[in-house]
């Protein structure tokens, strides 16, 4: 069973008087320990569809599943508890809390989850050996190279342990070097800790490390399984 | 406690901001601890005063303060030599002290003028206080000389009417409980002030004893009872209505008019200025979460979308408001304690107040109750204005703080 099941979903944006649709009729399944691909030219709707699966934006119509029951978007409280203990996010600026260590930017989730002390020490640890990055631990992200602020957020995004993992164009502010590690570290990670993975971007060097491609364009998703 | 270590974390963010906040929080913290201490200190004082000027509670004929006497002592009462006996015995009674209040003309043999008369136990100079002070010659003796003339203190401006210093003889002219005049020849002994300039025009003080010459009575119009602890006073208040219900028991707060109207209007021009104070507080907290909103309006939206509740999220800036308001009182109250503690120990003194001549030392009290009330003015002030800034930031959907630039 899909994790993730998008079925017949609309989504438009008013621009002036007129709304404008950024979505229209997307079928689309997420499994656990997959990658998928979104890519398509800025402004496709990468990102909103991004944000949909994330929780994070709702539809205007059509049915989200998340292991086969229905999404209440309206129901904003479930949606935040969903976030909080299943979904991670990674976000194409980092988006990392500027005055907290690293370390505490990765514990962050397992606070809000209530997890104790030491299984916080143990968890962040782990994980930020897993990334890499366990010497730079107490440093602020000012201190960190966008590559390793990337991982930190990876880092972040998969210390909970989430079902899915939401990357929006997380290779785009980092070099071509830096970029294939990233795109190569949460493939592998991601797959590890069986979780979906959804990126949306642009790169198409990132394109190998997906187990479905689809394109959008002008709101039609195409393509699937490679 | 998460919340509060990311809270502190934050105040560090923008350090001038944060810095500039707390100032201005000290500042009205500050304030309002000065404002409400020398109100404090100018009640006390005045209560001080009124207490010290006829005693807690004062004994008299039931109708004594409610009409005129038609002649001297109509309205006295008799044999309190028992009484004042009787009160003494309490343990708690400092001193009762007889009073006659009487009115005559006094004369220097070439000038006669109006006296508002003080018959007066001496004792009473040693509990006073402030409130008249000697500005020429000496107090009453504590004993009449039976050899000498008796003895007179005067109003500065009443023996600058008429011409004496201390050592000049003048004359008094009474009239008698029966209605007959009287006279006697008394020495000036001092030169008071109360600090009211028509007080002391018309102030004269004599022993009680010369007082009851002069009207040919043994009478008194009231007794005066000090109490050691100002604190007792309400009890010992009831204690006497009880047990002297032929008496007229007055309070003293029911005689302090003065203190009453001074003190509504300060409650009301400091209350005022409090509230100003506080409202300042309310905006400077507003435009510092509003400017934090906006510049953190991205992380806002990380926050939510990481599966933080908007209560949590209004609860950061909340306790970022917190901190600094309670940072900001503690120096504010470290500064008010400084200013209480250099008055104390400085002699700084205070013009005289509209219509009275005698300043005033400038005092601030330190009130641990203000000092509680004051911070938790801030802190509910610096709450609320924090929450209110925070509600539009957290309002805005989660994408569109993420892409807020």
């Amino acid at each position: 069973m899909s994790l993730i099941t998008l079925q017949q979903l609309h989504k438009s944006y008013r621009i002036g008087k007129q709304p404008q649709a950024v979505l229209t009729g997307i079928d689309l399944q997420l499994h656990q320990g997959e990658m998928t691909g979104l890519i398509g030219p800025s402004g496709s709707g990468k990102s909103t569809l991004l944000n949909i699966c994330g929780l994070i934006d709702r539809p205007d119509s059509g049915e989200m599943l998340w292991e086969g029951q229905p999404v209440d978007f309206s129901a904003k409280a479930k949606l935040t508890q969903l976030r909080r203990r299943s979904i991670g996010f990674v976000f194409q600026s980092f988006n990392l809390i500027p005055v907290m260590s690293a370390a505490d930017n990765v514990a962050y989730p397992l606070w809000l989850r209530g997890d104790s002390r030491s299984e916080i020490k143990k968890a962040v640890q782990t994980v930020l050996e897993e990334v890499e990055v366990a010497e730079f631990a107490n440093q602020l992200p000012d201190a960190l190279s966008g590559g390793q602020r990337q991982r930190v957020a990876i880092a972040r995004a998969l210390v909970k342990k989430p079902q899915l993992l939401v990357a929006d164009e997380p290779t785009a502010s980092l070099d071509e070097e830096t970029a294939l590690v990233v795109a190569d570290l949460m493939k592998k990670l991601g797959r590890e800790y069986g979780c979906a993975l959804v990126i949306a971007t642009h790169d198409d060097r990132l394109k190998p490390w997906c187990d479905s491609i689809y394109q959008l364009q002008q709101g039609v998703l195409q393509g699937g399984v490679q | 406690m998460k919340w509060l270590f990311l809270a502190w974390k934050n105040l560090g963010r923008n350090r001038r901001r944060t810095l500039a906040t707390l100032l201005l929080i000290a500042v009205a913290v500050f304030g309002l601890m000065a404002l409400s201490g020398f109100a404090l200190y100018t009640y006390e004082s005045l209560k001080e005063a009124s207490m010290r000027e006829e005693g807690q509670v004062i004994l008299s004929h039931p109708e004594y303060f409610q009409r005129e006497e038609n002649r001297p002592l109509e309205l006295g009462l008799s044999g309190v030599k028992d009484l004042q006996q009787q009160l003494q015995a309490d343990s708690g009674v400092r001193r009762v002290l007889a009073r006659i209040n009487f009115e005559g003309l006094v004369s220097n043999g070439e000038k006669s003028t109006i006296f508002m008369g003080r018959g007066v136990e001496p004792e009473r100079f040693q509990i006073q206080g402030q409130g008249v002070q000697l500005k020429q010659g000496r107090w009453l003796s504590p004993q009449l000389d039976p050899t000498a003339f008796p003895e007179v203190l005067l109003g500065k401006r009443l023996a600058q009417s008429l011409q004496v210093e201390p050592g000049d003889g003048l004359t008094l002219l009474g009239t008698t409980t029966e209605g007959v005049l009287n006279a006697l020849d008394v020495d000036v002994r001092g030169i008071v002030s109360t600090g009211i300039p028509e007080m002391d025009a018309r102030l004269l003080m004599v022993h009680l004893d010369s007082a009851q010459e002069l009207l040919v009575s043994d009478q008194v119009s009231q007794l005066g009872v000090y109490l050691y602890s100002s604190q007792q006073d309400v009890a010992y208040y009831q204690q006497l209505s009880e047990e002297y219900p032929e008496l007229g028991v007055t309070a003293w707060h029911e005689r302090a008019t003065f203190y009453h109207s001074v003190r509504d209007l300060y409650n009301r021009i400091f209350g005022v200025m409090g509230v100003i104070l506080l409202v300042m507080v309310g905006f400077a907290i507003f435009n510092t979460a509003s400017m934090s909103v906006m510049e953190r309006t991205r992380e806002l939206g990380t926050l939510a979308a990481l599966g933080t509740r908007r209560r949590e999220i209004l609860g950061l800036f909340v306790q970022e408001a917190l901190l600094i308001a309670l940072l900001g009182s503690l120096l504010g109250l470290l500064l008010a304690a400084g200013l209480s503690g250099a008055l104390y120990f400085s002699d700084v003194q205070m013009p005289p107040p509209p219509g009275q001549t005698e300043g005033y030392p400038l005092y601030i009290y330190w009130s641990p109750l203000m000092a509680g009330l004051s911070s938790l003015a801030v802190v509910v002030f610096a709450a609320l204005a924090a929450g209110l800034a925070t509600l539009k930031g957290i309002n805005k959907p989660i994408v569109e703080a993420l892409n807020h630039v």
